[in-house]
């Protein structure tokens, strides 16, 4: 018993949902590089003197600033799917350029800059035009750029080497981009950082950086999309040049040195930076957040190797070894990472049912197995698929729905001609009909939509409040399930489950927790809004007569509440029916004044054992196929009746499964009960003796007079 | 130590003696729903084992011991114990061997009444004979499923991972008996090679073995089904009787002690998460996600805990042949074949059918 106890606190404590959960967010790539910052600053803290200073900051947020620029250029060339190794010349271009324009040529700053840019930036469409209109390869091509540019730059500092730094340009400009500083963070950072938050833009909002993620994502389908993926191509590439040309001018305001050495190597540097913050070499994935970290991580990693004083060899080891590291993180990472996602995201927690009462026949109870629903007339058989729910309109006409996101319309007296009503989308649950004729239904992975007469669908909801704690975005509405209208003119609804689709249920059984909610629609304001979180799949609900409370179905709890949301006892759950035999679905009123719960499947021993073992049931939906778990036991359903005070009136059961394995839904109209099965290919019609033949459903709602 | 490690990283990780994959079914093996296209010889809850003898055949069901002839008249039952019969074996010159679940032994002539003597196989512990098989030279030898169960608790064997079976030979004119193997996870069936080397099938490790006092030969082995009796079949090889299916979900279940032991203390042994000779006709069975009924269809590839399955084994135990009875099938829980006067009848105790394959079915 105490593993019990353990396993009991443990699900209940320990948030392994919440790793699930990270784990399926987009971000969470950008948490390796982050990782990886927060151990380099540790390791290079702990092992170099000196290093946590604010000098030591400043001079590597200075570095910083110069190396993120063409860290950003690479990240989006690489993004689109290409590699831009001409970024080390051009920077060493501009810095070359801009100091000829200042100190030889004498220009005034502010048009020295724009023309230094121009010209990077046509060398950055040379590269584009190549790769993006010509189809060369990026990888020679940008090499080959490389060594041009070098060479021409030797020969040009072969005539101007010793004149271009040759005294200082007089511009208040230039010394900010040299030393300058915006409330203590280095002027170039701060440039960097700018031009890193409108690329992030450009990148997540705006229509090229989408097409730059498409066209590396996948170029065919690009281009079968419509962009132009040889123009978003170029761009990229002149993007780089521009950046690689600003790091330059801003290396020239720090240094005024024309040295040979200056810029080579960078294209290694940056790539490095810009791999080891997560972009992936394929392209399609990448951000400029993940480049700016990767910057942070190279300059910190060498201006740690510049102050422990080792030969200049260290440096270009470290970025080797570094870029050797994340292009096989990189690669292993994307490999896995789906992977880790489905076999931590499902986290099962402790269940214990209360015993469950006897049902087999002779057993003598309440719910005593008989075969009445075995004797349903067939209706539609054969004409459906994913009947979860049915209603009828005022002329008696049946309607119901189906997995392809229809309304299907069955026509009295005969009910034999299919029509689809309208067509919504996703998997539509349940059905309702309004007293002005609109049919509300509860969309699976929708949310809720009405179909006016007139066949129009209109959206009503289809998100509420988010809540402050939870990771995954709550506020979507992921398996809305069934409602019931309000006396106040509200719809009450219920989302079965916040973390999977409409066919994973089975998975959020296998989970055990409540992972559902009730929510709330407000015609007036047209605001949608959770009044009750964490409930076990709660799936039917119902009006209860008193304009108070409604009662609710929870499947996996086996159980039926009562909730009161207005009047003075607002808030309160009651527990209806604590040990139901089965698995609840909807709840629909009786003529007779009590309520109808279908019974989507009957609980097993097996089944409410592996319940309270968490850990077994984590194991079993990582090792065996989703086909050979266990399930609850759908091959056998009915129905109960049930006052409002919990008692069992009565039931009924098909006990071969042959006609109404599981039951999700019925109702009952003038006379006749109604059975709906979602798995099931037809609706059961059973006489019901005794009962009112004039009574209608809709008209018995609380406050929905027709 | 290291081996101790290496356990524990393949419970973490889910491979090796914990990797829970089956052998698909395949080859000769290949699904199909034979079994319940053959015509019913009787309908018989319970029935077990077949014997043949001359014109006539025997079996048992419960603890009935039923005759019949091979031109399917004379129906009637010879003997009835108080306890259920759980293996039959009938010697050339009419002997007839059956063993009882309480562990006794009796012999009998096909043409006369027994003599009420009963015997224990001594040292077979708790256990009970599930095969028994004479050999040319007139030996009887004798499987015990368990030294811990009787047969009819041969579920709570699988579950407890038992390894404790037996195989004997027992020389029927002084009831001496000398124990051939030991520590066999369920031996459950018993033919011979050439009328004198037993071969027996072990049901827990799913394989086949010629057994001797030297030693065991493993002559097929990775079964994707636990395989039951065995018999002679006319021309060389043999009928398998393969009683269940394996699973990944039992696999599975087999690998997971804490959730066995308290299945096997809370739960009534038919609602197990274990394979049956029939399952899901009680709605307390366990439900497996694929064998839910859609659209009015119960699929015959479902997942499904008890299965019917016969296999003809080449004399080399290679299968040639196989006949099945799917998910959705109702000749489930094959015990016993037994091939005679040119028809093999198949007794399917999980429906309770008794079943005859006609010669031009299995001879090509």
């Amino acid at each position: 018993m105490s593993l019990d106890v353990y396993h009991r606190l443990r699900s209940r404590w320990v948030p392994d949902r919440a790793f699930g959960e990270l784990m399926s967010k987009s971000w969470i790539d950008t948490a390796i590089p982050v990782l990886i910052l927060v151990l380099a600053v540790g390791l290079c803290a702990g092992l170099v003197d000196g290093f946590v200073s604010t000098s030591s900051f400043s001079s590597m947020a200075r570095l910083a600033g110069e190396l993120a620029l063409p860290a950003f250029g690479m990240a989006l060339v690489m993004i689109a799917g290409g590699v831009d190794l001409s970024i080390g010349s051009v920077f060493a271009l501009a810095n070359f350029a801009v100091l000829f324009l200042l100190n030889v040529a004498k220009w005034p700053v502010a048009i020295a800059i724009p023309t230094v840019l121009l010209l990077t930036a046509a060398c950055g469409a040379v590269n584009g035009l190549l790769i993006g209109y010509l189809k060369l390869r990026a990888f020679l091509t940008t090499l080959a750029t490389l060594i041009i540019l070098r060479a021409a730059l030797d020969i040009l500092a072969f005539y101007w080497g010793t004149e271009v730094v040759a005294g200082l340009p007089e511009s208040r400009l230039w010394d900010l981009l040299a030393d300058g500083s915006v409330a203590s963070i280095p002027f170039n950072l701060v440039v960097a950082l700018l031009l890193g938050l409108g690329l992030h833009i450009l990148l997540t909002r705006m229509r090229l950086g989408w097409r730059i993620s498409a066209v590396g994502g996948s170029r065919r389908s690009a281009y079968n999309a419509g962009i132009n993926v040889r123009k978003t191509v170029f761009l990229t590439y002149f993007i780089s040049g521009l950046l690689a040309g600003c790091g330059g001018i801003l290396y020239a305001a720090r240094l005024n040195s024309a040295g040979s050495a200056t810029g080579v190597g960078l294209e290694i540097t940056v790539l490095t930076a810009v791999v080891l913050g997560g972009t992936t070499l394929g392209g399609g994935r990448g951000s400029i957040s993940k480049a700016l970290l990767g910057t942070l991580i190279v300059v910190i990693l060498t201006s740690a190797l510049l102050r422990l004083e080792l030969p200049s060899g260290f440096n270009s080891v470290l970025l080797g070894a570094a870029l050797l590291f994340a292009v096989g993180l990189d690669v292993r990472w994307l490999k896995n990472k789906g992977k880790i996602l489905s076999s931590v995201y499902v986290s099962p927690g402790y269940l214990a049912l209360p015993g469950s009462p006897q049902i087999h026949a002779g057993s003598g109870t309440a719910y005593e197995m008989n075969d009445r629903l075995a004797a349903a007339e067939p209706v539609a058989l054969g004409q459906l698929d994913g009947a979860e729910d049915l209603v009828f309109d005022l002329q008696d006409n049946l309607y119901t729905s189906d997995r392809h996101g229809n309304i299907l319309r069955f026509a009295a007296p005969d009910y034999s001609v299919r029509e689809v009503y309208a067509h919504i989308g996703g998997h539509p649950l349940g059905v309702h009909i309004a007293a002005d004729g609109c049919l509300y239904t509860c969309v699976s992975g929708m949310g809720l939509y009405k179909v006016t007469p007139e066949r129009d669908v209109v959206r009503l909801s289809d998100q509420t409040n988010r809540s402050l704690l939870s990771i995954i975005d709550d506020s979507r509405m992921r398996f809305a399930d069934d409602m019931d209208f309000g006396p106040d003119g509200n719809v009450y609804f219920t989302e079965a489950t916040i973390r999977y689709d409409v066919t994973d249920w089975a998975t959020d059984c296998i989970e055990g927790r409540g992972n559902g909610r009730l929510l709330c629609y407000d015609p007036k304001s047209g605001a949608t809004r959770t009044i009750l979180r964490n409930r076990m799949f709660p799936n039917g609900v119902c009006m209860t007569n008193d304009g108070e409370s409604l009662i609710y179905a929870e499947t996996w709890a086996c159980r039926i509440s009562r909730f009161w949301f207005r009047g003075p006892t607002a808030g309160q759950i009651e527990v209806v029916i604590p040990d139901l035999p089965g698995y609840p679905d909807n709840i629909r009123r009786s003529s007779d004044g009590n309520f109808w719960v279908a019974l989507l499947g009957v609980r097993s021993p097996a089944l409410d054992l592996a319940m309270q073992m968490p850990d077994f049931r984590k194991r079993m939906t990582r090792r065996v196929a989703f086909e050979e778990w266990v399930y609850p036991n759908l091959n056998t359903g009915g129905i109960v009746k049930f006052s409002l005070q919990g008692t069992v009136l009565e039931t009924l059961w098909d006990i071969t499964g042959e006609h109404h394995p599981s039951v999700t839904s019925m109702r009952e109209h003038k006379g006749y009960l109604w059975v709906g099965g979602i798995f099931n290919n037809r609706i059961g019609r059973l006489k019901l003796h005794g009962a009112d033949p004039t009574y209608i459903d809709q008209l018995g709602r609380a406050g929905a007079a027709p | 130590m290291i081996g101790a490690l290496s356990n524990l990283l393949d419970y973490a990780t889910g491979q090796g003696a914990y990797s829970v994959s089956v052998p698909p079914m395949d080859g000769a093996l290949r699904p199909n729903s034979a079994l319940d296209k053959l015509a019913i010889v009787q309908r018989m809850p319970a029935v077990d084992n077949i014997a043949a003898f001359g014109d006539r055949f025997l079996f048992s069901a419960g603890g009935d011991l039923v005759e019949c002839r091979t031109d399917r008249t004379g129906l009637r039952t010879i003997a009835t114990f108080d306890s259920p019969i759980t293996a039959l074996a009938v010697r050339e010159d009419g002997l007839v061997a059956v063993a009882l679940d309480c562990g006794d032994l009796t012999f009998r002539r096909v043409d006369s009444g027994g003599d009420g003597n009963r015997q224990r196989l001594l040292s077979a512990g708790r256990g009970s004979v599930t095969a028994l098989a004479f050999s040319r030279t007139g030996d009887l030898y004798a499987c015990v499923g368990s030294a811990l169960h009787p047969a009819s608790a041969w579920k709570r064997d699988l579950m407890e991972r038992g390894a404790s079976g037996s195989v004997w030979r027992i020389a029927v004119h002084d009831f001496r008996t000398t124990r051939i193997a030991g520590d066999l996870a369920f031996p459950s069936g018993i033919a011979f090679d050439n009328g004198t080397i037993p071969v027996v099938a072990e049901a827990w490790r799913h394989r086949l073995l010629r057994v001797s006092e030297s030693g065991t030969d493993v002559l097929f082995e990775d079964l994707p089904g636990y395989p039951g009796r065995l018999s002679s079949a006319q021309g060389g090889g043999y009928w398998l009787s393969v009683f269940a299916r394996r699973s990944q979900i039992v696999e599975f279940v087999l690998r997971e002690k804490p959730y066995r032991q308290r299945m096997m203390r809370e739960i009534h042994e038919d609602h197990w998460l274990a394979p049956a000779l029939r399952s899901g006709r009680s709605h307390l069975d366990p439900l497996q996600g694929g064998a839910i009924r859609a659209l009015g269809i119960y699929k015959p590839w479902a997942p499904s805990l008890s299965y019917g399955l016969l296999v003809r084994l080449d004399a080399n135990c290679q299968p040639i042949a196989s006949w099945h009875s799917r998910a959705d099938g109702e000749r489930h829980g094959v015990t016993a074949a037994v091939e005679h006067n040119g028809e093999v009848l198949i007794a399917c105790k999980g429906d309770g059918v008794l079943l005859s394959l006609p010669q031009r079915l299995y001879q090509t």
